[in-house]
């Protein structure tokens, strides 16, 4: 009697509800292969990729692809539960930062066996260095998207009120250097009668770009088997200098406060030129009316140019159940239809594809920026970073020693790097995964 | 008078609550804003041409209504369920004494000081183990099972506060302690429901990390994960930011607006003293 | 104590396993959406585990934190700092607003929720406001100072000031949370006491010493522990706003042990690193207990 009252309004409240909940969860059968993609981005990013996966949908009756949507700077969290807890989509977008971090982990499935039985796809239609990111021991874990690298941006109307010339016919005449680089931005900045700046010359994100800068000046960042630290080199500390005296001695470039919030955004008009990934194209053709601006190659150093390549990788999951769709997925992202539609018509990167990254749609636009042979030659020409299984910890380190440089607090480079030469030493001598 | 005596105490608070919405001024401007005016000094509070549309474009920029929807059924049940579970399993710590009561009372006090990061992956793995991933379970079932530490703890020491003379009187009349809870103790309890229920709603409006890693289909997908799909490495929209979140917090702004006159009122905190 | 067990005294149990049924609920989930992954946490902190291969190593991990890990000790450090900022200044300044809200002032519904406001605003949005309003050139808090003849503070790129923009956020974040609790528990005075304190001829100030004090002590307690849990548990706002520079002047400890678990892949050390939290904060909250029985007033602890 009295277990009956106390069950009373469990029953009549509880278990209704859970009925309800039931309902909502079931899976459609249709006899379709269902695979499931996972990708990041804004929301133009995010719904030009649900626009690709619409075309691949629509031309393969036998499969439905799902986009799984997720925020950016949630990425790398939502993909390592997944990843680790082996309920991870059948087709993942890797950044290359985490690429073989994870693939240490033996999340990816390797590509070899598909392309050697697939006679549509040939390395050979590819960029070599596309390929070359992909690689791990040699093998292809992944197909390259959203491939690019560094390139300069800058805005025409500030250069010619300024009466500068324009960046690209220096370039062309081999004479876009950075001591002219570091001319134009002192000449391209200006200060209201407080003392407050009003527009920089020049800007860049840190990671890589200063990477690509003591390139050009004859430094790097790792030796080639990425083991040992190579920032106390003359060359990287010079390169390192120059970034540094930009905000320092000629006050050029805006400090990492003045920075923040983007308040000298390229888009703003208030930032002469910008180093960045060429897949700010499609963002600043949507948001910049008001200037015309172009792109030009990143200047040469004493000891070469800046040019490096950076892309994402698609990778197939190692425990899919539907390899073979998955691959068909795989192959049309990287594709032709596809690299047309992201590359020529909406311009988010740069292509893979040999044949499209010299076709006449992609290397003459009809909207800025025009001079895309810049992007041609960084992406045949770049160098790959250094990017191994410990970048994530490597950067960590290196990060808090660049704020002592780029924050003020030591103007001496040469003190600097070697501090943080010694502390990404450090870490890598440390044990990984302890 | 009196009235005179208090013309400080309200010049404070109002200098004060103009401080506290100053941020949230800001927020209100910006999401007027065009995003390259976002930065013009000295600061421009009334943008020159108020871009109104920011809020139609940030809710129809994502599936924001479908959104909305799925993070109001979450909340709702939660909610409900928090409200009804933990004040049982409070009834069960302040009305009855049992062998290791106090233990499991103090055991669940613990329980709020443990970082969740940790966790979070052996969780995973058994919403995993019962096929539960992308589906709302994992984020609605937990509030089932007393709906958290805080909550219980609340509701508890409310119930301590509400004389026993009441359960005896109708145990007298050969009420079930079921009966007495459903009849007795919760029609008195107004202010901890509202309490609690005020918290939960708001904790499950704005829950991040729990949606994020258990839902996977964008049709499943909550509110907070759409809003931080306005930021990107490549440049945030701003101003639609601001405007969605502003359009997101409206409803906990009504709610807490009308229930706060009985927000934690009545809940005697000594107890965590023990007794 | 418990008359309830009185009339059916003769099946003196029942009492008892009611009691125990009714917490069921909560047990049942403790046991398996807590106990189990604590205990899993536990043995992973005994273990090198990289997501891929898992290793027992013994303390290791314990010794490694506390005798080799500069920045263990940084984001205990910095995590330290911010809770001696922001808990006994957040509370004092609660309490303030509390007190002034409570002299049945109008519009104290409208007050109420304006202060209240900021901690329903979601955190990536009051993130990315506070970096607009911290900008140094451009931001309304600089703009502001400038009024006054300040200039130029950098608040979140000069590693002098970040913890104070970070505690400035936590005034303005968690302060209406904790001055609604106040509130409630001013209200919960009965005012005989201070009519009695004032034909005692007891002025305001000694009011609120022998009556207010007192009898909000238990509250005030409550914020107190609820504040240091957290500060110890701040993430968002670091992981947006600053990633944890300048310098790791911001590397919180919960951004810390994020990172070794998510970003380097060391989960057992991120497991060895939540179960020193716990600890810390085991400790912490114990010592604050047995320091409370010397100023916390329970009505009727006689009893």
């Amino acid at each position: 009697m009295r277990a009956s009252r106390r069950i009373g309004p469990l029953s009549r409240y509880l278990l209704p509800l859970i009925a309800i909940l039931a309902i909502g969860c079931a899976e459609p059968e249709d006899g379709r292969v269902h695979l499931r993609y996972m990708a990041w981005g804004n929301v133009q990013q995010l719904n030009l990729e649900q626009r690709l996966v619409d075309e691949f949908n629509k031309r393969n009756h036998d499969v439905e692809v799902k986009l799984f949507k997720v925020p950016a700077n949630s990425y790398k969290n939502k993909m390592i539960v997944m990843f680790a807890s082996r309920t991870s989509p059948d087709v993942v977008r890797v950044d290359h930062y985490d690429f073989p971090q994870l693939s240490e982990r033996n999340y990816f499935r390797d590509l070899e066996p598909f392309i050697s039985r697939d006679a549509e796809f040939k390395k050979s239609d590819y960029f070599p260095l596309a390929i070359e990111e992909c690689l791990v021991d040699g093998r292809m874990q992944g197909l390259n998207v959203l491939f690019g690298g560094g390139i300069m941006f800058y805005n025409k109307k500030l250069i010619r009120d300024a009466g500068l010339e324009d960046p690209y016919a220096l370039w062309n005449r081999g004479e876009w250097t950075y001591d002219k680089a570091l001319e134009y931005s002192v000449k391209l900045t200006k200060f209201d009668s407080t003392g407050r700046p009003i527009q920089f010359g020049i800007n860049m994100p840190p990671m890589p770009f200063y990477l690509a800068v003591i390139q050009a000046f004859g430094g790097r960042l790792l030796n080639p088997a990425l083991d040992k630290c190579l920032l106390d080199s003359p060359g990287a500390i010079a390169g390192m200098q120059w970034i540094a005296d930009l905000r320092w001695k000629h006050k050029c470039c805006p400090t990492p406060a003045q920075g923040a919030n983007a308040a000298f955004n390229f888009e703003t008009g208030k930032l002469a030129m910008e180093f960045n990934y060429v897949g700010m194209t499609a963002r600043y053709n949507e948001l910049i009316t008001k200037f015309d601006w172009d792109i030009c190659p990143m200047p040469n150093g004493p000891k070469g140019d800046s040019f490096f390549v950076k892309g994402n990788q698609l990778v197939m999951y190692r425990e899919t159940k539907h390899p073979e769709e998955a691959w068909r997925f795989m192959k049309f992202m990287t594709g032709p239809i596809a690299e047309d539609i992201l590359y020529i018509q909406e311009r988010r990167q740069a292509p893979t594809r040999i044949e499209l990254g010299q076709s006449e749609g992609f290397l003459h636009p009809k909207k800025p920026p025009f001079n895309m042979e810049s992007v041609a030659m960084t992406i045949r020409r770049g160098k790959t970073l250094p990017i191994g299984p410990r970048w994530p910890e490597v950067m960590a380190t290196l990060t808090p020693e660049l704020d002592n440089l780029f924050a003020g607090r030591e103007t001496d480079a040469s003190v600097a790097m070697r501090r943080a030469t010694a502390a990404v030493n450090k870490t890598l001598r440390e044990e990984p995964g302890l | 008078m009196k009235r005179i005596a208090k013309l400080p105490s309200y010049f404070v608070l109002i200098l004060l609550s103009a401080l506290f919405l100053v941020p949230f001024l800001w927020t209100v401007s910006t999401a007027l804003k065009a995003n390259e005016d976002a930065f013009t000094f000295p600061p421009q509070w009334i943008p020159n041409h108020a871009q109104w549309d920011n809020f139609p474009k940030a809710w129809t920029a994502l599936p924001f209504t479908q959104w909305v929807l799925n993070t109001l059924f979450i909340t709702v049940v939660t909610t409900a369920a928090t409200v009804i579970t933990s004040s049982l399993v409070a009834y069960g710590f302040s009305r009855f004494k049992f062998r290791g009561r106090n233990a499991m009372f103090y055991t669940m006090l613990a329980t709020m000081m443990l970082p969740g990061q940790v966790t979070m992956i052996p969780v995973f793995m058994i919403w995993r183990t019962l096929g539960a991933i992308d589906t709302f379970y994992p984020l609605i079932l937990p509030a089932f099972f007393g709906g958290g530490a805080f909550n219980i703890f609340l509701m508890r020491q409310f119930f301590l506060t509400l004389p026993r003379e009441y359960d005896e009187a109708a145990m007298l009349d050969g009420a079930g302690f079921f009966r007495i809870w459903w009849k007795i103790l919760l029609p008195l309890s107004g202010p901890v429901i509202a309490t609690v229920a005020v918290l939960s709603f708001i904790s499950h409006w704005d829950e991040f990390n729990g949606p994020l890693i258990y839902l996977n289909s964008p049709e499943k997908y909550t509110v907070s994960i759409g809003l931080r799909m306005f930021q990107d490495s490549y440049g945030s929209e701003t101003n639609q930011l601001m405007a969605a979140s502003l359009i997101h917090i409206l409803p906990t702004i009504v709610l807490f607006f009308f229930a706060q006159r009985y927000f934690m009122k009545g809940i005697n905190l000594s107890g965590l003293g023990g007794r | 104590m418990i008359p309830i067990t009185r009339p059916i005294k003769r099946k003196a149990i029942k009492p008892g396993v009611a009691g125990f049924l009714f917490t069921t609920p909560w047990l049942l989930g403790f046991l398996i959406f807590t106990a189990g992954p604590m205990l899993t946490s536990l043995y992973l902190s005994f273990t090198k585990y990289d997501l891929s291969t898992m290793k027992w190593i013994g303390t290791t991990n314990y010794q490694r934190l506390f005798t080799e890990d500069p920045l263990f000790w940084k984001s205990l450090q910095v995590t330290i700092a911010y809770a001696i900022l922001t808990v006994p200044l957040g509370i004092a300044a609660s309490l303030a607003l509390a007190l002034l809200l409570n002299q049945k002032v109008r519009g104290q519904r409208f007050f109420r929720t304006v202060f209240y406001l900021p901690s329903i605003v979601p955190a990536v949005a009051s993130s990315l406001l506070w970096m607009w309003i911290f900008n140094s050139d451009y931001g309304i808090l600089n703009w502001a100072l400038g009024l006054f003849g300040w200039s130029g503070i950098e608040w979140l790129a000069d590693e002098k000031y970040t913890l104070y923009a970070f505690a400035a956020m936590s005034l303005w974040g968690a302060g209406g949370g904790r001055m609604v609790i106040f509130l409630a528990g001013l209200q919960g005075i009965s005012e005989t006491y201070y009519e009695a304190a004032r034909i005692d001829g007891a002025s305001p100030w000694q009011q609120f010493r022998s009556v207010t004090i007192p009898l909000l002590s238990p509250v005030i307690f409550f914020n107190l522990i609820l504040g240091v849990i957290g500060a110890f548990q701040v993430f968002t706002q670091a992981y947006i706003m600053t990633g944890g520079g300048p310098n790791n002047a911001t590397l919180f400890y919960a951004l810390n042990l994020f990172r070794n678990a998510f970003e380097y892949f060391k989960l057992g050390k991120a497991s060895a690193m939540a179960w020193v939290l716990f600890v810390i904060l085991l400790i912490i909250t114990a010592i604050q207990f047995w320091g409370s029985k010397r100023w916390v007033h329970y009505e009727g602890e006689a009893k």
